[in-house]
């Protein structure tokens, strides 16, 4: 009990004292207060900018991806152009033949050189017909694209097909050219052996270009079939 | 009476509304917090720390926590009595950056009677510099137990120490301090 009143005392003394803090007491508070406030606002800042520059990074990185697809889409319009070029000039043939890589999806041309031969070169359209309508109207292969073209947006749909045109449009052209050579340049006089000529067509020139040519166009066709696989996964 | 009711509400209600200005950063609300509370607090610190800079800068940290964690403050009890535990706190953690506490070993027996004989004469700075010469473990512990009123286990727990550390540390405080104000007491009544 004394032992209390002894602490009381004490407590008693001591809780009637107050003490003034110095005059710049308050000032310096009011500093570390105010340094707080400004921290917080340059974190709040710093953080805006970070975020504001990931969201660039993102939108750049998206727009990227997107014109990646477009140029290996629209990479085979250059071999349309191309050989119909080099098909018009025709004193030698140059094929730019883009080759689109998936893994840097840029198209790399590669050109196809091939030198006519200088002799009057005669195409049967019998011969030509049968590989050039299998070629163009591959159904079945044509079909998976057409499927995997509806899966995929309207525009890259819309590219899809105009590319799709374009080949078949190329072969007719190169058909239609085909002919109109092999027309305009019939034997007049009935001493040259057109089974001969045609052999050496079908062996030296054509065979090879035409072998070539189309399989250009296989490739660019599987190209784009793994180009929509790849990006329907 | 009516009056003197009328102004404390009046009082409680503009410390209400200083304190939510305060919440909101407002930097005259806390000024006049501060004004209120500072002297009373500085004193509180004096308690414990001799040196009154160092008691002074303790109360600033005191007081800079204060503000930070008003938002947590639920109108629930005084906010004197709030703010108060906040500056021991500040002074416990003022100590543990020194590294200076140090506690002596736990005493068997607590028997001793204190008696209640400080000389009405004596003033309130000499007992200050009574509690000041006593060893920082033992001041700390009277201190929060026989002005702050806290318990022995609350004290353990907030140094980290025994319950049985506490009161051997507090039974010697005692000791050491009753001897200094009978020394004082003496020399009084010398003078008298």
């Amino acid at each position: 009990m004394e032992s209390n009143k002894f602490d009381d005392h004490i407590k008693n003394l001591l809780d009637k004292r107050s003490i003034e803090p110095s005059v710049n007491a308050w000032s310096n508070l009011e500093e570390r207060l105010n340094s707080t406030k400004t921290a917080k606002r340059n974190w709040m800042l710093w953080s805006g900018v970070a975020a504001s520059f990931i969201g660039v990074l993102i939108t750049i990185s998206v727009l990227n991806t997107n014109t990646k697809v477009i140029t290996v889409v629209e990479a085979p319009v250059e071999i349309k152009e191309d050989i119909i070029n080099s098909k018009e000039n025709s004193k030698e043939n140059t094929v730019a033949t883009p080759k689109p890589t998936i893994e840097n999806k840029q198209a790399t041309p590669i050109y196809v050189s091939q030198t006519k031969n200088n002799s009057k070169a005669t195409l049967n359209k019998a011969s030509l017909t049968p590989e050039t309508d299998q070629l163009i109207n591959k159904e079945p292969k044509m079909a998976v694209v057409e499927k995997d073209l509806q899966e995929i947006p309207n525009s890259t749909l819309e590219k899809a097909n105009s590319i799709k045109i374009t080949y078949k449009d190329e072969a007719e052209s190169l058909l239609a050219q085909a002919l109109q050579q092999t027309t305009s340049s019939e034997p007049k006089s009935s001493t040259i052996d057109a089974a001969s000529l045609l052999y050496d067509v079908e062996v030296e020139v054509e065979q090879s270009f035409r072998t070539k040519l189309f399989a250009t166009i296989k490739e660019n066709l599987s190209d784009i079939k793994t180009v929509i696989v790849d990006r329907n996964k | 009476m009516l009056q003197h009711i009328l102004k404390i509400i009046q009082l409680h209600t503009n410390q209400t509304d200083l304190i939510k200005k305060a919440v909101k950063q407002d930097r005259k609300a806390q000024h006049v917090l501060f004004e209120t509370y500072a002297p009373k607090m500085l004193s509180v610190c004096r308690y414990y720390v001799s040196d009154l800079q160092k008691a002074e800068e303790v109360m600033l940290n005191g007081f800079f926590k204060v503000f930070k964690y008003l938002k947590d403050y639920k109108n629930e009890g005084s906010f004197e009595g709030w703010i108060r535990r906040i500056m021991v706190r500040e002074v416990i953690s003022f100590y543990r950056q020194k590294k200076q506490i140090q506690f002596a070993d736990e005493v068997e027996n607590y028997t001793a009677e204190f008696h209640n004989d400080i000389d009405s004469s004596i003033e309130v700075a000499q007992i200050q510099a009574c509690i000041d010469s006593l060893p920082e473990g033992y001041r700390l512990i009277f201190n929060m137990y026989a002005i702050e009123g806290y318990k022995h286990n609350e004290i353990a727990k907030m140094l980290d120490i025994n319950e049985g550390t506490s009161k051997s540390q507090l039974f010697k405080a005692k000791k050491m301090l009753q001897e200094k104000i009978n020394t004082l007491n003496s020399v009084q009544n010398g003078v008298k």
